[in-house]
């Protein structure tokens, strides 16, 4: 990137923080993590008062995971969105902006806000549930693996947005697409984490005893239903592809396979991020 | 001549439909360029491509003679500022706050010249009041303002008075002629309303098709538009022996009306006329309209 590149992506860049800080989607999304941030310990406490269950504190500090596709989709799609429906972005490349400079300082504005909107989130989390729940269990390496793959995720999430938002110059069909590709990733998700979760072996349909409900038997048999071989090392790997799989292992604290993880976000970060841009060097602006 | 734009042989297809066609435009500098043509002729097509939000799909052209296939385009066209079809204003912020949002893009050092581009445009008085609360003539001079927020000497305006009451047509008039007169911007101007281009056009482009049809200067369009004078007699028949007494081309409409053709002695005409006992009821000097020469040239239909 030369000279004039980096002056270019630096004043769209400074045009977009200024408007970020006029956004009430932006301060109002801030409100609403902040929020959840907050009642996430607070309800934590109430019921290890009232109830005497017992949380960790990193527990709640994965409630961010399955919100993270929607507040992302719905600030993208809206604050880009904005761009195309009040026709600025035209006088962006009529001011002799290229269109890698506009796209990547898109991508990096909406970068930017989710990143903030998540570390508000999760920071509050993390001092509050020291005070209100209890210590954090794993250590600080544990704990930054997980702020890092979090962040990961939205950004992942944000280059799929960008992508479908850059190339759409409908505000409200953004929208809509958005929400409808995050809705779609999530049961996308659910799906393969379902199929990963069936069991590799399963009671014997003739010596079953039932404890407490739970099926119990001496003899154990395949599960026909068990997803092996090739297509179960397919699906674990698409579930690290696809964002919301990520999501769910978050929630789950599921941090083992997080070099995997790691791999997966930036690559379909760089894969949305160079799918979109060479889309959007082509397309037709009116 | 020096041109600020000039297009050779420029194409933009959409499928199979042809939107421009190979054309050729020339835009001089110092001028205000009326760009003339029917819904769909390629008018604002044309500003898509020349303002970088469409690529031709073949032909080229030159903003300040660099050609469109240069990657210098992109630094040629911060001389220039554009509003096409609505103005491109974030509606959810006051004139002021649209203005230093442009500063910010073009990476302007201060705000120092807001006030005064405001004070061109007339909105110096608007204050909070967000943009989308401003009526259509206020969103287009905003659109100008921020356009010209770069100082560019070439302003691009598609349609400015497009759905403006009489009083935004005035306006956006005189700041137009403002902009050239005391600023020397060059500005290319497409409109449907060929009595406001008219005032104001030093130049004129006739597109139909995707086509330049014409190229035409105001005083050429002048010459080539023939003025007459309609009057209105008691008698025709006296009005036609003392025009022929004269030599001048006249046509006769009916009994008590007449056109001539070319310059006349108006008391000389009226002092023969009176002699003769045919009395004079009025006298009006006529253009054939830029209307006219434009239907003439496209050979009609129907046009905005």
């Amino acid at each position: 990137m030369n000279k004039n590149s980096y002056a270019s992506i630096n004043n769209l860049f400074s045009a977009h923080l200024a408007r970020l800080k006029k956004s009430r989607m932006f301060w109002g999304l801030a409100l609403l993590m902040a929020g959840f941030g907050v009642a996430a310990p607070l309800i934590a406490h109430f019921e290890m008062q009232k109830y005497g269950v017992s949380y960790s504190s990193e527990s709640r500090l994965a409630w961010h995971a399955l919100l993270t596709g929607y507040f992302t989709a719905a600030f993208t799609a809206w604050f880009l969105g904005t761009e195309y429906s009040d026709g600025a972005i035209r006088n962006k490349l009529i001011a002799g902006h290229t269109r890698r400079n506009i796209y990547l300082s898109s991508l990096g504005i909406c970068v930017l806000a989710h990143t903030a909107l998540l570390l508000l989130h999760m920071v509050i989390i993390s001092v509050m549930g020291q005070w209100l729940i209890a210590p954090f269990e794993l250590k600080a390496g544990g704990i930054a693996l997980f702020y890092l793959l979090s962040l990961l995720v939205g950004l992942n999430f944000t280059a799929i947005y960008t992508m479908i938002v850059m190339l759409n110059q409908n505000k409200s069909a953004s929208v809509t697409i958005c929400m409808l590709v995050c809705f779609g990733l999530f049961v996308a998700a659910f799906y393969i984490y379902a199929m990963l979760a069936v069991p590799e072996m399963i009671p014997s349909g003739d010596n079953i005893v039932y404890v407490d409900g739970e099926a119990l038997s001496q003899e154990l048999e395949l599960n026909p239903r068990y997803v092996g071989g090739v297509r179960r090392i397919v699906y674990k790997w698409l579930l690290d592809i696809i964002p919301f799989g990520q999501s769910i292992k978050l929630a789950e604290m599921k941090l083992e396979d997080s070099l995997r993880m790691i791999i997966c976000s930036l690559c379909l970060t760089a894969g949305a991020t160079l799918a979109g841009l060479c889309c959007f060097q082509r397309k037709d602006l009116k | 001549m020096e041109y600020v734009l000039q297009t050779h042989n420029l194409k933009k297809r959409y499928g199979n439909y042809r939107a421009l066609d190979g054309l050729d435009m020339n835009v001089p500098r110092g001028s205000i360029y009326g760009l003339i043509g029917k819904n769909g002729a390629g008018k604002t097509t044309l500003i898509r491509l020349i303002c970088g939000l469409q690529s031709p799909t073949e032909g080229d052209y030159e903003l300040y003679g660099i050609n469109s296939r240069d990657k210098g385009i992109v630094r040629a066209r911060r001389r220039m500022g554009a509003v096409v079809e609505v103005p491109s204003i974030y509606q959810d912020m006051t004139a002021t706050e649209n203005l230093e949002e442009q500063y910010r893009i073009l990476g302007m050092p201060d705000f120092e010249g807001i006030p005064e581009l405001l004070k061109l445009v007339g909105l110096e008085g608007t204050g909070k009041k967000k943009a989308g609360n401003f009526s259509l003539g206020m969103r287009q001079r905003l659109g100008i303002a921020v356009a010209l927020s770069g100082s560019p000497d070439f302003l691009v305006l598609d349609e400015p008075i497009n759905g403006m009451d009489p009083q935004g047509i005035v306006e956006i008039r005189e700041l137009i002629l403002k902009l050239n007169r005391e600023q020397g911007i060059t500005l290319l101007i497409s409109s449907h309303i060929l009595d406001e281009l008219a005032r104001i056009a030093t130049y004129f482009g006739f597109v139909d098709k995707g086509q330049m049809v014409k190229e035409i200067s105001a005083a050429q369009l002048e010459a080539a538009c023939r003025k007459c004078i309609h009057l209105k007699v008691s008698d025709t028949g006296i009005l036609g022996r003392v025009l022929d007494e004269m030599g001048l081309e006249y046509a006769i409409l009916s009994e008590k009306e007449g056109e001539i053709y070319g310059k006349i002695g108006v008391t000389e005409l009226t002092l023969k006329l009176s002699a003769q006992g045919c009395e004079v009821e009025s006298m009006q000097e006529r253009d054939e309209s830029l209307e006219n020469y434009y239907i003439n040239l496209v050979g009609g239909g129907s046009h905005e």
